[in-house]
């Protein structure tokens, strides 16, 4: 595989990935060492409330609602998710107590960077593959050398659209599985 | 979304839910039960009543408040009670929940042993000698009684005591107790050996 495709697209996206790996552990050892493992039991709230405010892009996207720009509910989908994505995984920590939930946590793990494959790659690796196409053909290679000069980047590009497709399915696991986890808690949990 | 995909993902979350009423503690228990409760793991409704959380009165039917640390839940004599003096009758009222959890998980953040003296009945609460033994140093065995004088419910050490009014505490003496009040004794101290 050419270097262009992975230092130019695939490594931010990795990075922007680890990124939100590295600040649930960050904060998660923090509220660990502060004795504030109480906030993180409370910030699965304020997290699912984001995710489901930045769905408003969706609803936009499918025409549900007309009003806003798409391009300002896109920002807010993607900012929303990522830092409503973050304060669930606080909310999870590292314990294991459930099933469900931690299914649930899979679940938005896997939108969220099938999201971020959409986001970041998709876009971006498509033009950058039909970019180098163009290159090779000005220069006067055959079909079968433009192909061969492109294989790997034209493999990753096919498997980032697959990755890409699983968003929506994923999505509606991750909702199912959270809203059966939000049911329990509201049945067995002490309100009052 | 393909036909065969929306089949796959609504049988996949058929059987959890399936699952979530066959093996409720697996699926949303958060954490084992005591190993006491064990029995009831999958009976998530002993204790809970829905949409209002663990209730006392669950607890009691097992429970009863007249026999805690005295007999067991079977109704046998305690043999190793974990209080020295049964203090549960003297509660003014049965909230379980106040101080006691069970859930693994849960116990994470509400850590047990954390006694409320404020669920007390006041003579009860007042009378601390009643379930606690005076410490053995001079001090302490000087008094009898009275401890709220110099002590707050919530924990023994350190104690409210206003030493500023006896020493003041500067920043040269920001030293422990012991060093100047050795072996326990506060009625004198080490840098002058004078009586308090």
């Amino acid at each position: 595989m050419t270097n262009n495709l992975w230092r130019n697209h695939i490594l931010p996206f990795t990075l922007l990935v680890g990124l939100l790996g590295v600040a649930t552990l960050v904060g998660d050892y923090l509220l660990h060492r502060f004795n504030l493992v109480w906030i993180g039991r409370y910030l699965g709230i304020p997290g699912t409330l984001l995710i489901i405010g930045s769905l408003i892009y969706s609803l936009r996207k499918r025409k549900m609602i007309t009003s806003g720009n798409m391009k300002s509910w896109l920002s807010m989908h993607e900012v929303g998710t990522w830092l409503g994505s973050l304060m669930v995984l606080l909310h999870a920590g590292i314990h294991f107590n459930a099933i469900l939930p931690w299914l649930a946590t899979v679940a938005m793990g896997v939108n969220v960077i099938s999201g971020m494959v959409g986001k970041l790659l998709l876009g971006r690796s498509r033009e950058h593959v039909l970019g180098k196409r163009d290159h090779y053909q000005l220069r006067g290679l055959s079909k079968e050398d433009i192909e061969r000069a492109v294989f790997w980047d034209a493999v990753t590009l096919d498997a980032m659209t697959k990755w890409r497709k699983v968003h929506i399915p994923i999505f509606i696991v991750f909702a199912v599985l959270a809203l059966g986890h939000i049911i329990s808690i509201f049945l067995f949990w002490g309100w009052v | 979304m393909s036909r065969t995909l929306k089949w796959i993902l609504a049988t996949n979350l058929i059987v959890l839910s399936i699952l979530a009423f066959a093996y409720p503690h697996l699926m949303v228990g958060p954490g084992k039960l005591i190993p006491g409760h064990a029995k009831l793991e999958s009976d998530c409704f002993a204790c809970h009543a829905a949409f209002t959380g663990a209730e006392s009165e669950r607890c009691v039917i097992c429970h009863k408040p007249d026999e805690i640390g005295k007999l067991t839940s079977a109704g046998l004599p305690v043999q190793k009670p974990l209080t020295s003096t049964p203090f549960h009758q003297k509660l003014i009222s049965s909230d379980c929940i106040a101080c006691h959890s069970d859930h693994a998980g849960v116990k994470r953040f509400r850590p047990t042993g954390q006694f409320n003296h404020r669920l007390l009945e006041k003579a009860t609460r007042d009378e601390c000698q009643g379930c606690h033994k005076s410490p053995k140093d001079s001090l302490h065995q000087q008094i009898t009684g009275n401890c709220s004088q110099c002590h707050s419910l919530d924990k023994w050490t350190p104690a409210t005591f206003d030493h500023t009014k006896y020493f003041e505490l500067d920043r040269d003496h920001n030293v422990k107790c012991a060093t100047c009040h050795v072996r326990n004794d506060y009625s004198r101290y080490t840098c002058c050996q004078r009586r308090m």
